[in-house]
């Protein structure tokens, strides 16, 4: 039963949905002036919805973030704006791996953005045919780079090694960014503290079971809010919700602060997930701020069967104990230990418990299995990682 | 008038190898030698600073003034009566200016006359380490953040000597820095600028990095002198009594800070001792990477050293509460502001009458008023709309909803029951008052 994707602008809503044949539910996403400030969920009879109750469930499921954002609009003003002016280009970095066709979708978005003279690199890491290099050679904006070493966090060192500018926005090769993307990434960049920023993630389709279940257990949204999260405030050793790798941006200073993205970490490494959250965690731990700007929108494509899902869930849970081991054993972060109780007491278990119960809106029993045992595996998989990656540096 | 004649003055004490490092940053200036002269004023130095000045190579003419030890404000005001520029810039000795920074100064002075223009003064971090590190830089960045904010009401705390310009004729005007005080002395001299009306600039442009050789006993000894002059501070200027640290920085709500309070007044022989014991936990609780509490212990001990130093001046706990005002005192002209003629005219309204306090409504709805503020400079249009975008919104989107402002579609009755929360800041803190 899949639900059709929308996207709708408070400005333009229609006088009625139809023609949605096939889909009995529908995602709305909602935007004001351009950007998303909400979403609802709506079931649809003969493939559409009248009028009246498409405005009703639009309007009603506006917060108090949209009035925020309603006023500044009607004000004038923004919350991040400072008197030094923002960056005005940036490179954009796709690290991919063997997804032409994904990766298609990305260019192609990516092809979108208004031309502010930003740098579009596509790295290739360590890829099995040259699908990859054949497709980038149709974008000549592109610029093709090779990275030999397998691992996600190898690329994006590489991405920032390579870039041209001194902002570099990272997107999934799965993921397709809407054309204000990097300029709402960019004019966080005001605040000299601040040293990264992400946007906001929804499903480009929800066609299948398994998309459906990742929106609603593990959505990559993090809401319709600008945050700053500040190291002051906010714990680093609980990033899930500052946002993902998926949708950021780091300021290249960020090498030179904090230091490079871990290579023991991420995709292509036994730890298969983690690398953005543990650099998130970093850069609070050393002071600085990250802000989560959901007007920087991206659509990605979740995972479309039920297998992947399951391997995706566990990737989750290997990654986030990783990065906890890593912080344990690099930075005697002994926190992680009450987080990762914490996890368990207050989130995993009781998840578990529901699951059993069969209570309604709870998560399949298998998905949370494959998380918890990604989670058993994760420190197993850290210390691995650093292994091979250090019989790596001696061969 | 293009190039106006510039003194950039630096004190310096016993500092020769940093002092040629400021110098040799002011070698690589964009803005023309010949219009520039530098004067170091020596206070009571003893090391081969004045040998090294005589003998240094420099494109502008190069003075050193010495002086027996006096303290940087006296080494200011010393060097600013030598000084022959229509224009001074002060810098630390310790700054290393960035090559626009004379320029910067020169442009922002331009942009707006007769004005003080603060430049920016990141840190550049020797031997701290680890959580002080970050804290420290933290401190600073946050700083000159606030400064960058469009809209920012400046307050003349904001004055920060190490990295400022004003004209020749202000500087002698105003007086120049009260030579004694020991700490704090820009911003008591910030306290008089801003009475007199002048307006304060902040110029990111005009960036001079500091070598920051502060360390954790250090802070803490700083901050002991910073109580003593902000009574000394307070004394002087009765008015800002209540803008001052010592006003607002009450014991915490934990055990341990009202502890410390009482130690600071009644027991300082104790209490040295136990914030002796307490900073040597300091580096426990980083190993055990316990950043907040870290954090609280930091800010706790900071507390404690600042009210040593004010108990020098006020010895009692009773003596401070009668130098403390008991509530706002001076009444300063209020305006009333009606945001329905529309924002833009409101800020013309204010930039007109220029008023320290001002009641804001929205046709016949009352929506808040902002008191006056000792020690900020008077209100200005740029002002309202941080205000309004924050610690008004809730008022302000109540008031235009009930305007009819705001109408169907959207669900006004869910807008009102969300503006009915309690707010999300602090008004207290911004001296706003909800009508």
């Amino acid at each position: 039963m899949p639900t059709a994707v929308l996207d709708l602008d408070l400005d333009h809503i229609p006088a009625e949905l139809t023609g949605i044949h096939g889909y009995p539910r529908a995602l709305i996403m909602t935007r004001f002036h351009g950007c998303p400030v909400g979403q609802v969920a709506v079931s649809l009879r003969d493939g559409g919805l009248a009028g009246d109750a498409l405005r009703r469930a639009v309007f009603d499921a506006l917060d108090w973030s949209f009035w925020e954002r309603w006023l500044h609009a009607y004000l004038g003003w923004s919350p991040g704006d400072r008197i030094t002016p923002s960056p005005v280009t940036a490179t954009v970095a796709v690290c991919t791996r063997d997804r032409p066709e994904d990766l298609r979708r990305c260019l192609e978005a990516l092809m979108r953005l208004p031309d502010d003279g930003q740098e579009v690199l596509v790295i290739d890491n360590a890829p099995a045919t040259e699908a990859t290099l054949r497709l980038v050679s149709e974008y000549p904006r592109a610029r093709y780079v090779l990275e030999p070493r397998p691992g996600l966090n190898v690329a994006r060192n590489r991405a920032l090694r390579e870039a041209r500018h001194e902002i570099v926005a990272f997107t999934d090769d799965d993921a397709g960014p809407d054309p204000g993307w990097l300029r709402a990434l960019l004019r966080n960049f005001q605040d000299d503290l601040v040293l990264a920023a992400t946007g906001l993630t929804m499903p480009l389709e929800l066609e299948t079971e398994a998309q459906e279940a990742f929106e609603r257990h593990t959505p990559f949204g993090r809401g319709f809010r600008r945050t700053v999260f500040d190291g002051l405030v906010h714990d680093p050793l609980s990033v899930g919700r500052v946002g993902a790798g998926a949708n950021m941006a780091l300021h290249r200073l960020t090498l030179d602060l904090v230091g490079p993205f871990d290579e023991a970490l991420d995709g292509g490494t036994p730890t298969r997930t983690g690398g953005d959250h543990e650099m998130f965690s970093r850069i609070l731990a050393a002071g600085y701020r990250i802000v989560y700007d959901p007007a920087a929108l991206s659509w990605h494509r979740h995972r479309r069967t039920r297998e992947e899902l399951r391997r995706t869930l566990f990737g989750y849970g290997t990654g986030v104990y990783a990065m906890w081991t890593r912080s344990l054993l690099q930075a005697g972060e002994w926190g992680v230990l009450k987080r990762a109780a914490g996890w368990f007491v207050q989130d995993q278990l009781p998840a578990v418990v529901r699951a059993l119960l069969r209570r309604p809106g709870s998560t399949p029993l298998d998905l949370l299995l494959a998380e918890l045992r990604g989670c058993l595996t994760g420190p197993g998989a850290y210390l691995a990682s650093r292994r091979r990656l250090r019989g790596r540096a001696e061969t | 008038m293009n190039a106006p004649a510039v003194s950039v003055i630096v004190p310096t004490r016993n500092r020769a190898s940093a002092l040629r490092r400021s110098l040799d940053a002011l070698r690589a200036q964009t803005y023309p030698p010949e219009r520039t002269e530098v004067v170091v004023v020596a206070d009571g130095c003893t090391d081969e600073t004045l040998e090294m000045v005589r003998r240094y190579p420099a494109p502008f003419s190069l003075r050193c003034i010495t002086q027996p030890h006096g303290g940087a404000g006296a080494a200011r005001n010393r060097g600013a009566s030598a000084a022959g520029g229509t224009l001074l810039v002060f810098l630390d000795d310790d700054v290393e200016a960035a090559p626009g920074l004379v320029a910067a100064h020169v442009a922002a002075q331009q942009r707006r006359p007769g004005g003080v223009v603060i430049g920016r003064l990141p840190p550049l971090l020797g031997a701290q380490r680890g959580f002080f590190r970050i804290a420290l830089r933290r401190w600073w960045e946050a700083k000159f953040d606030a400064l960058a904010m469009p809209g920012h009401r400046f307050h003349a705390f904001d004055l920060l000597s190490g990295n400022f310009s004003l004209g020749a004729d202000l500087f002698a005007r105003c007086g120049g820095f009260d030579p004694s005080l020991r700490c704090h002395e820009d911003y008591e001299l910030g306290v008089r600028l801003m009475q007199s009306g002048v307006p304060f600039l902040y110029a990111p442009d005009a960036l001079g990095s500091h070598h920051e050789g502060t360390d954790l006993r250090r802070a803490l000894r700083r901050k002991c002198e910073e109580g003593q002059a902000d009574v000394q501070i307070g004394r002087r200027h009765p008015d800002l009594r209540r803008a001052l640290p010592l006003a607002r920085l009450r014991p915490g709500r934990s055990a341990r800070s009202r502890l410390f309070f009482r130690l600071a007044f009644v027991r300082p022989a104790a209490g040295d001792a136990a914030a002796g014991a307490a900073a040597r936990t300091l580096d426990l609780l980083e190993r055990l990477r316990l950043r907040f509490r870290w954090r609280r212990l930091l800010d706790d001990l900071l507390s404690y050293w600042y009210w040593r130093g004010v108990a020098q001046e006020l010895p009692t706990a009773a003596e401070l509460a009668r130098f403390l005002p008991a509530a706002s005192s001076t009444p300063a002209p209020e305006i009333e502001v009606d945001l329905r003629a529309g924002i833009v005219h409101a800020q013309r309204q204010l930039d007109e009458a220029r008023p320290g306090a001002v009641r804001l409504r929205l046709g016949p709805q009352p929506l808040a008023r902002i008191l006056p503020q000792p020690g900020a400079e008077p209100l200005r249009g740029e002002h309202l709309l941080p205000l309004l975008g924050t610690h008004l919104a809730r008022p302000l989107l109540r008031a235009l909803a009930q305007d009819g402002a705001i109408a169907p579609p959207f669900n006004v009755e869910q807008l009102l029951a969300f503006c009915a929360l309690p707010p999300r800041y602090d008004l207290g803190d911004h001296g706003i008052v909800l009508d």
